[in-house]
Order: C-alpha cells, then sequence, then structure tokens
C-alpha cells in the first residue's frame, strides 16, 4: 500500500513544491500574499491602546486567501491537461489517487511555505504588547488558516481537474470560494430547512470561532469531509480522462 | 465493418457504466460527507483554547441552558450603524456560544437602520403579540368593560344624581346654605361625570393597537385608575356630607328626606366605582406589556422564554445601554481591563434566570411620609419602570397612616418574595399641624423595621444623618439597623472640603466607583461603576453582630478632605447652591467628628440564617433626579451614574434570594494591549510589514534563482 500509493505521492508532491519555487510566479504569489496580510495586520491588529489580538486577521483570513489559492492550485493538472504532460504521468506506475493527492500535498505544503514568513506577525504583536497576547487564539487561528488554505486547494484542485484551461480553473475556484462566503447572506432571505442548510455550508461562523480561540471538532470535521470530498470528485476526473 | 459496430457499442457500454460508477460514486461521496457533518454537528466539542477561558460560558450560565424547557429566543433589535462593531462582536461571541451549547436556544439580530430590519421588527413585535394574544384580549376586555361602568356611572351621575340636587337648590324651601351646597354638589357630580366620561372616550383609543399592533393597555389602565379612584373618593365625601347635612337640625324636613335618598344612591355610585376599581387593580399586568414601552423606543433586547402555563410567553427587556454600549465605554471598559464579554454573558444570563424564575419580587416600598407619593410624584418612575422588564411589582406603604399593604391584591398566591425598601424620613422636618414630626416618624419607622426583622422579612434600608445624635440622643432608626448587626454612624454624615478659586466650602454628595469592595454578589455586580449618593452616612459591622454576617458592597476612600461631621445641621438646611457662601464652613474637630481610616463603607449587605438585609448610607440614590442622570455620547443617551440602577437591582433580586438572576460588572483581567507607540514609530514598523516582508521574499527569489544558475 506504502510503496503502490505514498511513496509515489510523496515524491509527486516534493516534484510539485520544487516546480512551485523554480518559477517566479511562485514567488511573486507569496510576496502579493505577504503584502496583503501585511496591510491587514499593520492598520488592522497593530492599533495603539486596543486589545492585542489578531482576531481581526484570522476574521479576514477568508478573503485573503481568496486571490491567492486559486493562482496556486489553477495550474496543478489543467496545465499538465494542456501542454499534454499528462499522458506521461498516465502512463507511469502511479495510481490516480496518489496521482492527485500528490499534486494536491504539493500545493499544500507550497501553501505552508506561503503561511510561515507571517509568523512574523504574532512575534511582532508580542513584542509591541503588555503583556504578551494570549498564545491559544493565535494557534488556533493558524489551525484555521491551514485548514482554510487545504479546503480552497481542494476547490482549485478540482476546478484544475476538469478543464484543461488554466484561467478557467481560476475562475471557477474563485467562484466556489465566494460561494462558501457569501452564502450566509442568501440564508437570511429564507426560512425553515432551507436555511440551516444554506448556513450550514457557510464560512464565516467557523472562522470567527476559531479566530477568537474556539476550536470546535465539527468545523474541523467540515474543512476535512468538503476538501476531501472535492479530492475525491477531482480523482474521478482524472480517472476518466485516463480512462478515456 | 461488422467489427467497427461491435467495438462501437462496446465503448458506449463502457462508457455508460463508467458513467454510472462515477455518478454511484460521487452521490456515495456527497452523502458520506453530509452524514459525516451532521453526526460532527450532533457530537461536537468545543475546546477554548485562551488562556483566561474566556470564551467559556459560566458555570452559572450552563446550568441556566440545561434548565430551558423550551424555545428561547434573544432578540436584539437596533440600528446598527449606531452600534460600535465591538459590542457588536462581544454579543455575536457569547450569543454563538450560547447556541452551540443549547439547542433551545437561538438569536435574531435586527438592523432597525434598514427597511427589511425595520419589517422584520414588527413582524417580530406581531408575533409576539399574536403569541399572547389570548392574555392581551382578556386584559383589554377586563379595561373595556371598566370603561363601560365608568360610563354607566357617569351616566348615572349626569341623568339621576345631579338633577336632584339642581331640584334642591332650586326648592322653595332650601336655605342658602343649603342651595349652596346642592350647587356645589352638583358641579362635582358634573365634573367628576365629564372625567368619567372622557376617560372612556381616551380608554377606547388607547385600547386601539398603535403602528406597532400593540394596544396601549398601560395607559388606558392608569387613565381609569386615576379617574375612578378620584370619582369614588369625591362620591364617598358627598355621601358623607349629604348624610350629615340631612341629620343637621336647621336643615327643612322636606329637604331631609330628599337628602337620604341622595346619600343613598351616592354610594351605591360610590360602591359601583370601588368594584371596577378593584377589579382593573387585580389584573395581571402581561409580560408583553412591560416591555412595550422598550419596544416602542425602535431598539430593544429582549429574551423570549417558551410560552407559560397560561398561554403567555415570559418575555425580559435587557439593557440595551449595557447590552451595546458606546464606543467610550468600551474604549474606557478596555483601558481598566474590565472584561465586556463576560458582562455580556451575564447580562444574557440574568435575563433567562428571570425568565426562568416563575416567581419575580414584590417591592414594598416603605416609609415615614405622610401619605402615599409614589402614584403622583415621579420619584422612583425609572427605577418601577426598569424593575418592571423584569416582572417586578411596586406596592406602597407609608407606615405613619397606613397599615401594611395587601399584597394579596397584587400576588393572590402570596408565594411571590417580598422585598421592603425602607427609607429614612427627615429628622429635621418640622411637624405639621396635628402631624407627626420627623422624630416621631423615625421612631415609628424604627418600630416596623424591628417588626419586618423579627418576621424574617428581608429589607433594603436607605438611610438619611439623623439630628438626634447632635442632642445627645439615639437615632431610633440607627438603633433598629444594630439588630441587623449594622453600625449606622446617622449623626455625622461625611462630608468633603472642596477648594475653589472663589470658595473653600464642604460638599456633601459624591459619585463613588468601587472597585475593590470585596466578592460579595452585590459589590461585584456595582464594581467600578459610577454611584452617585447625597448625604453619605458612614456605615461598619457592630460590634455585637448578633449572629450576622455583614460584608461591604460600595466603599469610597478615606482621604484627608473627607471626615464625619456632627455639625451637619446648618449645611442640610442651606440650599446646595448657597452652601459655599456659609461663612465658618464646618471644619473637622477631634473631639466629636469622625475621621476615617482606610476606606469609608456606604453599603453593606448582611445576612444571618437566610434572613438579609442590605443598608445603604444614603436616601436619594434611588430617586429618578440622581438615578436616571442622562449624557449624550457619541448621539446616544447613556445613564450618568448606572451604578445607583445596578445597586437598586441587584439589592432587591439579593434580598429575594434570587442570586442568579444578578448581573456581575466586568472584572478586571489581564488583557494584553499594544502599547502606545509613538507615530512615527508605529508608521516605520507599519511600513516596514507591509513592504518589508514582502521585498525580503523577492530578494529571496533572485538570490535563489542566481544560484540555482
Amino acid at each position: 500500500m506504502i510503496a503502490a500509493h505514498v511513496l509515489p505521492a510523496w515524491a509527486l508532491a516534493r516534484r510539485e513544491l520544487s516546480s512551485y519555487f523554480r518559477q517566479p510566479a511562485g514567488w511573486i504569489i507569496i510576496a502579493l500574499f505577504l503584502l496583503l496580510t501585511g496591510v491587514v495586520f499593520a492598520f488592522a491588529v497593530l492599533v495603539p491602546a486596543r486589545p492585542a489580538s489578531m482576531r481581526a486577521f484570522f476574521d479576514a483570513s477568508g478573503w485573503l486567501l481568496l486571490p491567492v489559492a486559486p493562482a496556486i492550485s489553477m495550474r496543478l493538472l489543467a496545465e499538465e491537461f494542456r501542454t499534454g504532460t499528462v499522458e506521461g504521468l498516465m502512463t507511469a506506475p502511479i495510481s490516480t489517487p496518489a496521482l492527485v493527492l500528490g499534486k494536491f500535498c504539493g500545493s499544500v505544503l507550497f501553501l505552508t511555505a506561503m503561511l510561515a514568513p507571517t509568523l512574523v506577525y504574532p512575534i511582532t504583536l508580542m513584542a509591541v504588547s503588555d503583556p504578551a497576547p494570549d498564545v491559544g487564539p493565535i494557534v488556533a487561528g493558524y489551525l484555521c488558516l491551514l485548514l482554510l488554505g487545504v479546503l480552497y486547494l481542494s476547490l482549485g484542485l478540482l476546478a484544475s481537474s476538469a478543464t484543461a484551461n488554466a484561467t478557467l480553473a481560476f475562475i471557477v475556484t474563485l467562484f466556489l470560494i465566494l460561494a462558501l462566503l457569501l452564502v450566509g447572506t442568501l440564508g437570511r432571505q429564507v426560512d425553515g430547512v432551507l436555511r440551516d442548510a444554506i448556513f450550514a455550508m457557510s464560512l464565516p461562523p467557523r472562522l470567527s470561532d476559531f479566530a477568537k480561540g474556539v476550536i470546535a471538532t465539527n468545523h474541523i470535521a467540515w474543512f476535512l469531509t468538503l476538501s476531501a470530498l472535492a479530492c475525491g470528485v477531482a480523482m474521478m476526473f482524472v480517472q476518466w480522462r485516463r480512462w478515456r | 465493418m461488422n467489427a467497427a459496430a461491435p467495438r462501437a457499442s462496446v465503448k458506449r457500454a463502457r462508457t455508460l457504466n463508467f458513467f454510472a460508477l462515477a455518478g454511484v460514486t460521487a452521490i456515495s461521496l456527497a452523502a458520506s460527507t453530509a452524514m459525516l457533518n451532521l453526526l460532527a454537528d450532533r457530537y461536537a466539542a468545543r475546546v477554548d483554547v485562551t488562556a483566561t477561558g474566556e470564551q467559556q460560558l459560566a458555570p452559572r450560565t450552563t446550568q441556566l441552558l440545561s434548565q430551558l424547557a423550551g424555545s428561547t429566543q434573544l432578540i436584539v433589535a437596533a440600528d446598527f450603524r449606531t452600534i460600535d462593531p465591538r459590542a457588536r462582536q462581544y454579543v455575536t461571541d457569547v450569543t454563538d456560544e450560547l447556541a452551540a451549547r443549547s439547542r433551545e436556544f437561538s438569536t435574531t439580530l435586527i438592523d432597525t437602520g434598514s427597511a427589511r430590519g425595520v419589517s422584520d421588527f414588527k413582524g417580530t413585535i406581531a408575533s409576539l403579540v399574536q403569541r399572547d394574544r389570548t392574555i392581551l384580549d382578556a386584559h383589554a376586555a377586563a379595561i373595556d368593560a371598566g370603561a363601560q361602568a365608568a360610563t354607566s356611572v357617569s351616566r348615572s351621575l349626569t341623568e339621576g344624581i345631579e338633577p336632584q340636587f339642581a331640584q334642591l337648590a332650586q326648592a322653595g324651601f332650601a336655605t342658602p346654605t343649603l342651595r349652596t351646597y346642592a350647587n356645589q354638589a352638583g358641579a362635582v357630580l358634573r365634573l367628576r361625570a365629564s372625567d368619567l366620561a372622557d376617560a372612556s372616550i381616551r380608554v377606547k383609543q388607547d385600547l386601539t393597537p398603535d403602528d406597532l399592533g400593540l394596544p396601549r393597555l398601560d395607559e388606558a389602565q392608569r387613565t381609569l385608575l386615576e379617574r375612578l379612584d378620584q370619582a369614588a373618593s369625591d362620591l364617598s365625601a358627598l355621601a358623607r356630607d349629604v348624610r350629615r347635612l340631612s341629620q343637621d337640625a336647621a336643615t327643612p324636613a322636606q329637604a331631609t328626606r330628599q337628602l337620604t335618598a341622595l346619600a343613598t344612591q351616592l354610594d351605591t355610585a360610590r360602591d359601583a366605582t370601588l368594584t371596577q376599581l378593584g377589579k382593573l387593580r387585580e389584573l395581571r399586568r402581561p409580560d408583553l406589556l412591560r416591555v412595550a414601552a422598550a419596544l416602542r423606543t425602535g431598539a430593544a433586547a429582549l429574551l423570549v422564554g417558551p410560552a407559560g402555563g397560561d398561554g403567555a410567553s415570559s418575555l425580559v427587556a435587557l439593557d440595551m445601554g449595557q447590552l451595546l454600549p458606546s464606543a467610550a465605554w468600551l474604549d474606557a471598559t478596555e483601558a481598566s481591563r474590565g472584561d465586556q464579554r463576560r458582562r455580556v454573558e451575564e447580562l444574557v444570563a440574568a435575563a433567562l434566570a428571570s425568565v426562568l424564575a416563575p416567581k419575580k419580587p414584590i417591592v414594598v416600598f416603605t416609609h415615614a411620609e405622610l401619605r402615599a407619593f409614589m402614584d403622583e410624584a415621579p420619584v422612583i418612575d425609572a427605577m418601577r419602570e426598569r424593575l418592571g422588564l423584569r416582572g417586578v411589582d411596586f406596592v406602597e406603604w407609608p407606615v405613619v397612616t397606613q397599615d401594611a399593604p395587601a399584597i394579596a391584591e397584587v400576588d393572590p398566591t402570596l408565594a411571590r418574595p417580598l422585598v421592603y425598601v425602607v427609607i429614612s424620613p427627615d429628622s429635621a422636618a418640622r411637624s405639621e399641624t396635628g402631624a407627626l414630626s420627623g422624630t416621631q416618624r423615625a421612631a415609628k419607622l424604627a418600630q416596623t423595621i424591628t417588626n419586618l426583622r423579627e418576621k424574617g422579612s428581608n429589607l433594603l434600608m436607605c438611610l438619611l444623618p439623623s439630628m438626634l445624635p447632635s442632642f445627645g440622643e439615639k437615632d431610633p432608626v440607627a438603633v433598629a439597623l444594630e439588630g441587623f448587626g449594622v453600625q449606622a454612624r446617622t449623626g455625622t454624615p461625611l462630608l468633603s472640603r472642596v477648594a475653589t478659586p472663589q470658595f473653600t466650602y464642604v460638599e456633601n454628595e459624591r459619585v463613588v466607583q468601587t472597585t475593590d469592595a470585596g466578592e460579595h454578589v452585590i459589590a461585584s455586580a456595582v464594581r467600578g461603576l459610577p454611584t452617585y449618593l447625597t448625604w453619605c452616612v458612614p456605615l461598619e459591622a457592630a460590634t455585637d453582630s448578633r449572629g450576622w454576617a455583614a460584608s461591604p458592597v460600595l466603599t469610597t476612600p478615606a482621604d484627608a478632605q473627607t471626615w464625619g461631621e456632627s455639625q451637619w445641621l446648618r449645611v442640610y438646611q442651606t440650599p446646595r447652591e448657597q452652601v459655599p457662601l456659609i461663612p465658618d464652613q464646618p471644619k473637622f474637630d477631634e473631639g466629636r467628628d469622625l475621621r476615617g481610616s482606610g476606606v469609608w463603607t456606604l453599603a453593606l449587605a448582611a445576612e444571618k440564617d437566610g434572613q438579609r438585609a442590605v443598608v445603604v448610607g444614603s436616601n436619594s440614590w434611588i430617586t429618578d433626579k440622581y438615578s436616571e442622570q442622562m449624557g449624550t455620547v457619541e448621539g446616544r443617551q447613556t445613564l450618568l451614574f448606572p451604578g445607583n440602577v445596578e445597586l437598586f437591582e441587584a439589592s432587591v433580586l439579593w434580598l429575594a434570594g434570587q442570586d442568579t438572576m444578578i448581573a456581575q460588572s466586568p472584572a478586571a483581567r489581564s488583557v494584553a494591549m499594544v502599547r502606545a507607540i509613538e507615530s512615527p514609530s508605529l508608521a516605520r514598523l507599519r511600513w516596514s510589514i507591509v513592504l518589508g516582508l514582502p521585498g525580503l521574499v523577492l530578494l529571496v527569489a533572485v538570490i535563489y534563482g542566481m544560484t540555482r544558475k
């Protein structure tokens, strides 16, 4: 099992990660993300005589990752389909799940590398606060960022697996994420079971819980199961191409 | 060609198979996802990873939530444009946590600043009215019946009794005295008849629902009660006078018969009036009416509990000013490290406790004035209104002239806890002709206090200084309080020296903001809240506690400028604005005045074997004049001295044994704050973060690219 799936997936993940850093686009994505998050941190969190809390930063995380995650994921499979290099992958002794998960893990590792420099923010906050801010909500906030990134990337992977056009994959991913961010607004217009179902798909309340320092198992399950669903459907798309 | 056809059909079959399998897989995946999420929601665990556990609900709140037996909804309606985002966040933090802990609890936020919000607000009120339709209709029907009875009495006066007086006045046998009296009586009857008819019309208008769908039942009931009470009083007096006149030797015999008949008719009319008065007084005020005034302001926070046994819902209104405070208040709270989130939780928990507690206390407003004044003069109307929002009723007891009030009129079951709010009389007041002096009234009140203690009653005592100790005598009220283990220095009220460029004078009024009075639940409730007190009497636990355990509730530091003055009467009797002009201002005298050390205790809570008492060394703090002083902050009206309101509410609830209904004030906690950074340094820090990190990453990218080549 390990030899058949995990090792090939891991090799693919490493290759994918290094490919991000071999191109200028990867570095530019990181720089732009840090610019965006820097603005939010500097002007919403670093406010003298206010509570030293990164809550505003984490509350905005859903929007901060919105332009970045589709950019990371749009080329995962779409580019391979467009250039034809996917044929080599399809004929290689690597299973479809290993292929998809390898690509996915590579993008997640890149996301993690992109989030790492943001640790400067809580360190800065600790340096300028008295007493030092509570670490618990910060840890919860970063867990949220990670889970959010995983979800966004899985949606991007799904879009990328369905088309050979990277731009189209980017747009589809963007709209899928926007739907999760804005569905709550629609929910307020309806009543009953439909309202509950719509709110169950809404992202902001879950971000808010993490941001204030509450880790809820149902939120973690929501992120992971939706990511798994997206990855599963992506596998089906890839398998279809393989089979075709 | 034949080989190609089977290949195509095989391919078609395989395609169909693939899509069927893919479809089933997709559906299975989706169903599994949904099922897992449903299970995760059902068995969710929430872990508060904050160092102080600030996102965790207090054990009291969790316990109250577990007692909810039906759907309970918190409705907060306000114009969100005027609400500070932090205030709103605190409320949503708390309500999210409450909803996560209990399926019975839900929250609705209505933005009345939007057209949809206004419509939702009206819809909410309409649904509340519909929910309580039965009891509201019954209430309205009873008031309507009262109005009809008033009309009937009015008609009997104008068509039956008044013409007889007119006839009597014009009779040939009428003496000048009789004629004058008959004319006067006729005028009184016409006036009362007109009042009653007028009241009926106004009641009909008030019974018509307003634009919120709420009939003004309180106003209608109040109007009828006033007019019927007046009519009953006048009819009673008239009947008495007519009867006396009929027995007067100077009255002609023909007039005597008519006067006797008139007296009987007046008695009948009075009895009919009193019967209606009794019925109206017995009406139990629906919860929705208690909060109607709050609803009409367009901004309200309501906790709607499950419907009660009689079909009515249990409704409590929360104080909007405390639930959603202004930005200035939040800045001050955050600066003092107060926990506003906990305060919001306490407010909601207190409202939950109020909904769950079926027996709301009754306050017996006890005083030694010569007659009842609570309904005539707006002295404590605001306090009554605030506690009324929680279902607390008030009755008045002027001990000098009346026996204890009939509680059964307010509470037929006699199961509701009673709290006696006792107000000291002015011992310096002179006696009016035929009435008791201030000293005599104090003695009467002291006897009442002792009787209450012996009966096991709970009381809130509001003290005034007494001039008796200045003459070497004991203040009877202070002596009665020793029975509660409290020593009140009523002979030496606190004065403070104030120096201005023009004058140096003594001041009796002070704003107290206690932060460290102890852990008593009332002290926790008023912690940090400004409280306005006048003529403060210092208190302490009596040397012989008699088994009473006393805890300080309000304290103020004993500074060098403040002392207990024994020669205070001259200042007391001088109008406040003229006090600075008094020559020879009181000064501290070592031999007869009181010097404090540490703190002065201005309010104490005492308890013994379940009996409770709260003593406040000031009198006027509960009056609207001081408790309802308002200021405008960011366009919103805010109480300047919320401590007065909180002290009264917390004391009443504690004395009623309903400690869970007392909301605690924001306790000081260690809140991390961003230090004050000078603008140039702050700008440098910000821009280095915004541009420095991305720049660093690009630099690393360039170096990496170059090293790879």
